[in-house]
């Protein structure tokens, strides 16, 4: 039998710290201390490598946020895997996936994915309208139902430096184009997404530029990378992903990739996106991924891969230059513009 | 308690300057945080997104969104008025002998 012998210089169990009270201070100094050292080092990358960290606390993620929406065209997913869109790493967790996400029309913390349960996805209308033939409205389950579903493994790039891979089902933007069958003027795809402060908090903002719109040119959508995502892991999209509909082009900064779609708009002139009209020298229209141009604030040169902590280097268009940099080439623009 | 009462008068007079400042520039109507958005959107965005991520989310949504939904005018002038206050309590309170 063991027998605990007290010793003089041993403190007595009654003087110890109970656990749940030192975890609490734990806390609260990280979460001050963290956030003096934001407020005071918010330059030249330390603000990425802070966040980093932030996020690299949590990185286990929390299996209940996966919570797989019960609506009408589930039964279309999963879709066979596209084996063209390799990666070089390992899948996010999704539980990781899952915790960590923007959706800045539920406000700007991470950790939105209770909030965005609140969005009911059907009945749910898609309009597609402007320099069109086809100007339609139609269900998200009947669009669904038209399109060639497919998987595809794309890499995630968040302008605060770090990244996520992701499988994502959709289809090809392109199909969606093809069906709306653009006229010869149009240049430009306008996306932009729900709009209810009754479920969405941000929303309730009434100074920020809503609803959140996002866009590209015609020759961005067309591209075989641009995606629009209705699921992830194999099943439907969740809602804290942008469920029903949401872009996912993976050679731009997070922030382009608009979630929860509502409408289609073509047109002769390039929209204004919700972020360039919002902070428009730090988060542009075009917000190419380049690590030699840094955000005003940190560097992008490296990312931190959400669900290791692992550093690794940034690659140009996030690695998929041979399919888009072709797409650039005669853009006379600044790099400023082009890749922030 | 002198730095106190200087600290307290100049609130007191730059809300009252605010207040005015509103009222002959725009609709009275307009809230805290359109004013903020329409003089510094950057920092405003950057202030949430501090808060939010490195505070508690709460603590944005239910005591700060609800003071920057409210009319500027409005707060201005309970700031103004509870600053003079709160600077003629502390000159009673401590008022030299003679």
């Amino acid at each position: 039998m063991w027998i605990k012998r007290h010793r003089a210089w041993e403190p007595p169990e009654s003087s110890a710290t109970p656990e749940s009270a030192w975890r609490a201070r734990r806390r609260i100094i990280k979460t001050f201390g963290v956030g003096a050292a934001v407020l005071g080092l918010d330059t030249g990358g330390a603000r990425a490598t802070l966040l980093g960290r932030l996020l690299k606390s949590g990185t286990q993620g929390n299996e209940e946020s996966i919570v797989i929406p019960d609506v009408p065209w589930n039964d279309q997913l999963p879709a066979e895997r596209n084996g063209a869109y390799q990666l070089d790493r390992a899948l996010t967790p999704e539980a990781v996936n899952a915790t960590f996400n923007n959706f800045y029309e539920f406000g700007s913390h991470k950790e939105i994915w209770e909030e965005a349960q609140a969005l009911e996805l059907s009945p749910w209308q898609i309009k597609i309208d402007g320099m069109v033939e086809n100007k339609i409205t139609i269900d998200v389950e009947e669009l669904i139902r038209r399109m060639p579903l497919e998987e595809r493994l794309y890499r995630l790039r968040c302008v605060e430096a770090w990244s996520m891979t992701i499988p994502w089902t959709g289809f090809p933007l392109a199909e969606l184009i093809k069906f709306a069958k653009p006229l010869s003027g149009a240049k430009f795809l306008r996306m932009e997404a729900f709009m209810d402060k009754d479920v969405a908090r941000g929303q309730t903002q009434p100074w920020n530029p809503w609803p959140y719109v996002e866009g590209l040119t015609l020759a961005e959508a067309t591209n075989e990378l641009a995606f629009i995502a209705v699921g992830t892991y194999g099943h439907t999209a969740l809602k804290q992903h942008g469920a029903p509909l949401r872009l996912a082009v993976p050679w731009k900064y997070g922030f382009k990739s608009i979630k929860s779609i509502v409408r289609f708009t073509f047109s002769a002139e390039r929209p204004v996106s919700f972020w360039e009209e919002l902070q428009g020298t730090e988060y542009g229209f075009w917000a190419n991924v380049n690590p030699g141009i840094p955000h005003p604030r940190w560097s992008q040169a490296r990312e931190e891969i959400i669900h290791t902590g692992e550093k690794v280097p940034t690659k140009l268009y996030n690695g998929y230059a041979e399919q888009v940099g072709h797409l650039y080439k005669n853009i006379n623009l600044p790099d400023e513009v082009l890749y922030r | 308690m002198a730095f106190a009462r200087v600290l307290l008068a100049a609130l007191a007079l730059g809300s009252a300057l605010g207040a005015v400042l509103v009222l002959t520039t725009g609709p009275a109507s307009v809230e805290l945080g359109t004013l903020w958005y329409g003089y510094a959107a950057e920092s405003l965005n950057l202030t949430q997104a501090l808060i939010q991520r490195y505070v508690h989310p709460a603590i944005w949504t239910h005591v700060l969104l609800p003071v920057l939904l409210m009319p500027a005018v409005s707060v201005f002038t309970t700031v103004s008025i509870t600053a003079l206050l709160l600077r003629l309590l502390l000159s009673w309170r401590y008022r030299q002998p003679n």
